[in-house]
């Protein structure tokens, strides 16, 4: 793909950039672009899919363009307050397609052996976590959340204070070690596409989360506790349903692309 | 049957046909004030500031001949998201907004401050909603699509010389707004399929978000399968046809900027300028 290097786009660029911009947009018009979930928002977006789809494919200047069609379109149509502030709406969105774009090759192009390494690093982050966490069992442990430090929404001392420390600990734990048995997984079976596909999905959508919160922040519209708090809860049901979205589309497309013998890409 | 209605429901562009100064600018000039007014009220945190600039972006308003109700056709869903907002943000203050040093406090109740940077933090982000509401529906009230787009393009050209594609990227937002209403006839046509079909488009609770994304996907892999394919044939008769970028094309429409263009455009300039260098007092 030549896209980057050249002084003006290739007309591949232009057209699958414009194709995607009006999915995205498209989405944003009607119902289908937000999903009902069980967060304070209510909705979980896939309008920033699009961003991410065209970033995988056709390189991260694709991925880019779309997010700033997405963020500029998210701005003029907006009826929330903070998204009507160019610096939350268009900035952050730039990113969305251009970090997936990096996991994506950085992962397909990765052997079983280094595949299996990957995996077995992950493995090792989370027993040392593990370990450290069974052995350290702190003495004075005070749990303060929200608010400021001198008078926390959430304050936990004693007994209650090492419940929640282990019960975070664990789900953690937990968390970990199902990414990286899902890591192994896929590279046992050779899909190095799909895993590849799947996890440039959750950056892609962490990158949109994470920028439009923290520019939030910076802006001065919520502090930075309710923030991640908005973050984590709105956070896990979009990276879910992005990745469910992005590896059909993307597996539908590549598949259709060598099933019916039209490019020289293979799967 | 209303919820397969898609095409009917979507309208890009909301351009009112007034004569009006503000219909008449040149479009090249006009995106230009607005983007120097946007970033007047973007960095503008002050009491007095935020006043003048409501008086202001009403005042355009005025100039345009737009029906003030027009204006304001999307405040009316976001009165309560507003009023939430304002609420947190009286609640919980935010160190290190507006100065941040002169705050009164008004009350504390735990982790529940509020004094007068958090009053107006609150005042300042509903006033710059509302300034931005109105100064964006004016701007599509009173420029047609093509024209943005086309003065879009104009107003990036001279960066063409460090290698920015401004032909290009304009013509990829004219393909997007192009594509719109014809990929939501596709969406129709599959969502119609699909339910003929037997498939349950219904909404199945939030509880159960997996299953309703795994049942939009009879819906988004199509759509998005034939935009891809749309997409390649697209390129396919653009390359066949030589389209070679933006280079020595010439345009059907040339903008002519007058006078009056011009006078806008630096009152724009000062008016930004005096916004962001006058230390206004509140």
């Amino acid at each position: 793909m030549k896209t980057t290097t050249q002084p003006t786009l290739s007309v591949r660029t232009i057209v699958i950039t414009g194709v995607l911009g009006a999915i995205a947009i498209l989405l944003g018009y009607t119902r289908l672009g937000f999903i009902p979930v069980p967060t304070p928002a209510g909705n979980a977006t896939i309008m920033h899919i699009p961003a991410i789809i065209g970033g995988i494919l056709e390189g991260w200047p694709v991925g880019a363009a779309i997010g700033a069609i997405f963020g500029i379109f998210s701005f003029v149509q907006s009826t929330t307050p903070i998204f009507k502030d160019p610096l939350v709406a268009i900035l952050p969105r730039l990113f969305i397609g251009i970090t997936p774009y990096f996991v994506y090759q950085g992962l397909r192009r990765v052997n079983r052996t280094a595949g299996f390494s990957i995996a077995a690093a992950i493995l090792i982050l989370v027993g040392i976590f593990t370990y450290n966490m069974l052995t350290f069992v702190p003495k004075d442990l005070v749990f303060d959340f929200g608010g400021d430090p001198a008078s926390p929404w959430i304050h936990l001392t004693g007994q209650t204070a090492l419940l929640v420390y282990q019960i975070l600990g664990a789900s953690l734990a937990l968390f970990g070690f199902g990414v990286a048995i899902a890591f192994a997984y896929f590279v046992q079976r050779n899909q190095m596409e799909l895993l590849a596909v799947g996890t440039a999905a959750i950056v892609g959508t962490l990158t949109n989360t994470v920028l439009v919160l923290s520019m939030i922040v910076i802006r001065g519209y919520l502090t930075a506790d309710v923030a991640l708090g908005i973050g984590i809860t709105q956070g896990i049901p979009e990276i879910i349903v992005a990745v469910i979205v992005t590896v059909a589309v993307v597996a539908a497309w590549k598949g259709i692309e060598s099933g019916a013998g039209r490019g020289a890409k293979k799967v | 049957m209303e919820e397969f209605e898609i095409a009917r429901n979507i309208t890009i562009g909301q351009y009112l046909a007034l004569d009006s100064f503000v219909h008449k600018m040149d479009p090249r000039y006009k995106l230009f004030c607005f983007a120097l007014i946007v970033a007047a009220v973007t960095f503008s945190a002050s009491y007095a500031a935020n006043a003048i600039l409501i008086v202001v972006v009403f005042a355009f308003v005025a100039l345009s001949k737009i029906p003030i109700r027009y204006a304001l056709n999307g405040l009316k869903p976001a009165i309560p998201v507003v009023l939430f907002l304002a609420l947190l943000q009286i609640l919980f203050y935010t160190p290190g907004f507006a100065g941040g040093q002169n705050c009164t406090v008004f009350f504390r109740w735990g982790p529940i401050e509020s004094n007068t940077c958090s009053v107006q933090l609150a005042v300042v982000s509903a006033a710059r909603f509302v300034e931005l509401l109105v100064l964006t529906s004016l701007l599509t009230f009173s420029t047609t699509v093509t024209e943005l787009t086309l003065g879009t393009e104009q107003l990036l050209s001279p960066l063409s010389r460090f290698n920015f594609p401004a032909h290009e990227l304009a013509l990829t937002m004219t393909i997007a707004l192009r594509f719109v209403p014809t990929f939501a006839e596709e969406l129709e046509r599959i969502m119609k399929s699909q339910a003929s079909r037997g498939a349950d488009l219904g909404q199945q609770g939030r509880l159960r978000f997996i299953r309703q994304t795994r049942a939009l996907l009879p819906l988004v892999v199509p759509l998005f399968l034939s935009a891809l394919r749309r997409a390649e044939e697209l390129i396919l008769a653009m390359e066949a046809r030589c389209y070679v970028g933006g280079k020595g094309r010439t345009h059907y429409i040339e903008f002519q900027a007058k006078p009056s263009d011009w006078i806008a455009l630096a009152i724009a300039i000062v008016f930004l300028a005096g916004i962001l260098f006058i230390p206004f007092p509140l």
